[in-house]
């Protein structure tokens, strides 16, 4: 799945980002492959709003489209 | 000085240079620094960046200031750490002396987050240094440290490999800080992102900048700083003085005619100009260090992509309705060149400013709502078409949108005045030669009866074309000049209610006023400045063409 399809309020972890400025730009905001990101509000079509390490990143819809994903499965307190 | 934006750098930058500040525009770039003295050493604000991989302007400019530094003070946000070690460690690979100065504790402490900065600078082998650049914590030790400093421990990180850089930094981010809770949207957040709340605040604060810049600073302000100051009490005595001195003839023309140095260039550039440029600069700086920015991009996102933008280009254009010369500077906020020259060309096509608009709404109101409406329209439809064309025919690709959205808070009004106060200086030193320049070439058209042969040159295109009498070439160029001076020249030529319509379509749509054309050749050189005149021209022709064969 890709971020686009995140729901608000669930853990994902960041598999593959195919596009390499995306990836660049990703690893310096901290949310690139293998980090786990928090889906925090989304747009239909984007911008999805994830957050990850205190700070919140808006990410267009086409750039969404571009970072796949897979969601963290957490234990429920 | 270098740091990830909005960690609070440029709030360390005043307050340890609190006097002398020049922001300027590096050569052969867009971007604004500033420079000032610390310690009787000086010190260059680079532009916020997130990492230098040369892949923008910002980055491209840090780099090239960073390779002349002898010290860096790498300023970091202690709330985002994990983010910025990112930059922290690409810098620190340069071997040049560096202090890390964990900016915005204040803030640390009050969400409780634990930060081990002894072990920070032991990891990282530089002197770390803990302060908040709001309350001046950690000022006075930042100075001790840089005057002590000596090559730290070079990282190394030979290939620069992205993925390697990010598992580097959250290795040290992991053992040195606790668990760092959820991030969420506070209520506000939710309320400016959401569709419907979000549009709504966003209507009004266009409003009120539209009322700010457009009714308050262009009308009631520059009434009295250009229609009194200058008109009334300086250009008078000074008028009356050289022309007794002077002979008469050109050399009186270009200093205190019609279009004169004085009566125009300066009159203009700093009686209209200047407070203009100030209050925009005002406005620009409290929505920037407000956090509300990014917010709007967010909502806009989706409304822009078709004609080749992301939602930061909604900026610029709201601007754009103030004042089209100051809109297209801020387009330097854009990421690509692509998307600065798209929206530089839509701003210049078929937005109109504040000075026209006031008059052009007050001509076709009088004229029936009906005539009111069918403007706003066909403008809306010819920038959208304008727009997707540019999109679809511009090389190279725009970037999607990617943006941190960084805390909401409450703009400091010391550091929104020094900003606001540095740039417009900037900006004076900037165009005013060139408004002397143009002032001098206006002078010389209309001596040498340059005015008059145009009237008569352009007469097959305003009489067959788009039939209207050929005196409203006068009009046009003086449109060029300042938008509302063209559009109330129409005032004073007799035309139908459908000549009118077209007269006013066609230099809303026409080139843009001479300020706009220069700024657009400043920031995006000669060829491009052409090229956006040119279209204009085209499509204003066109457009005005065809409105009157079915008008």
């Amino acid at each position: 799945m890709n971020l686009l399809a995140a729901f608000p309020g669930k853990r994902y972890i960041v598999l593959k980002i195919k596009d390499a400025k995306v990836r660049q730009q990703a690893n310096s905001l901290g949310i690139g492959e293998g980090e786990d990101v928090y889906c925090v509000a989304r747009q239909k079509g984007g911008p999805v709003i994830i957050g990850s390490g205190g700070q919140l990143v808006a990410v267009g819809g086409e750039v969404a489209r571009s970072i796949q994903i897979a969601p963290l499965r957490t234990k429920r307190k | 000085m270098a740091g990830n934006p909005n960690v609070g750098k440029s709030l360390v930058f005043t307050n340890l240079t609190k006097r002398y500040v020049e922001v300027s525009n590096y050569p052969g770039t867009t971007v604004d620094i500033s420079r000032g003295l610390w310690q009787g050493n000086p010190v260059t604000d680079t532009p916020g960046v997130y990492a230098l991989n040369g892949s923008n302007d910002e980055e491209r400019l840090t780099e090239a200031l960073l390779s002349d530094a002898d010290v860096i003070i790498n300023v970091v946000d202690g709330t985002s750490l994990r983010r910025d070690l990112y930059l922290t460690l690409q810098l620190s690979a340069r071997g040049v002396p560096m202090v890390v100065l964990v900016n915005m504790m204040d803030e640390v402490r009050r969400q409780q987050l634990q930060l081990d900065l002894a072990r920070l600078e032991t990891l990282l082998g530089v002197p770390v240094v803990a302060g908040a650049a709001a309350t001046g914590e950690g000022m006075a030790e930042l100075g001790q440290v840089v005057k002590t400093i000596g090559p730290g421990k070079r990282q190394r990180l030979r290939d620069q490999d992205g993925d390697m850089l990010r598992r580097r930094a959250n290795e040290i981010y992991q053992a040195i800080a606790a668990f760092q809770g959820k991030p969420q949207l506070s209520p506000l957040d939710k309320w400016l992102t959401r569709p419907l709340s979000g549009l709504f605040t966003a209507a009004l604060v266009m409003a009120f900048i539209w009322w700010a810049v457009g009714r308050l600073v262009a009308g009631e302000v520059v009434d009295f700083t250009e229609g009194v100051v200058f008109k009334r009490w300086l250009l008078p005595p000074l008028v009356t003085i050289l022309q007794k001195v002077l002979p008469q003839g050109l050399l009186q023309h270009v200093l205190v005619g019609e279009f004169g140095i004085f009566t125009m260039a300066v009159a203009y550039g700093i009686g209209l100009l200047l407070p203009l440029v100030f209050s925009f600069y005002l406005l620009l700086s409290l929505l920037e260090d407000s956090g509300y920015l990014p917010r709007l991009a967010v909502l806009l996102d989706n409304t822009f992509r078709p004609l080749g933008l992301n939602g930061k280009a909604v900026i610029p254009l709201i601007l754009g309705f103030g004042c089209v010369t100051m809109a297209v500077i801020s387009t330097r906020m854009l990421t690509t060149k692509r998307e600065r020259i798209i929206l530089a060309f839509l701003l210049g096509l078929a937005v109109p400013c504040s000075a026209q608009t006031g008059v052009i709404a007050m001509m076709l109101a009088t004229m029936g709502y009906g005539w009111l409406v069918l403007y706003g329209l066909l403008l809306m439809v010819i920038f959208v078409m304008a727009g997707v064309i540019l999109n679809k025919t511009m090389p190279g690709r725009s970037d999607g949108l990617f943006l941190e959205l960084p805390r909401l808070r409450l703009p400091r009004p010391r550091n929104i005045l020094s900003k606001s106060w540095a740039k417009s200086k900037a900006f004076l030193k900037d165009a005013l030669p060139l408004f002397v320049l143009s002032a001098c070439l206006i002078t010389l058209l209309d001596y040498w009866g340059g005015l008059a042969a145009m009237e008569k040159l352009a007469a097959p295109v305003t009489e067959a074309w788009l039939k209207l009498p050929p005196t409203v070439v006068r009009a046009f160029i003086m449109g060029l000049i300042r938008r509302d001076f063209g559009a109330a020249g129409l005032l004073t030529i007799e035309l139908s209610a459908g000549q009118r319509f077209v007269a006013l379509m066609t230099m809303t749509l026409f080139v843009p006023c001479i300020a706009s054309v220069l700024v657009i050749i400043k920031e995006h050189g000669l060829l491009m400045g052409f090229a956006i005149t040119l279209t204009s021209l085209a499509v204003a022709l066109l457009a005005g063409g065809l409105l009157a064969a079915i008008i």
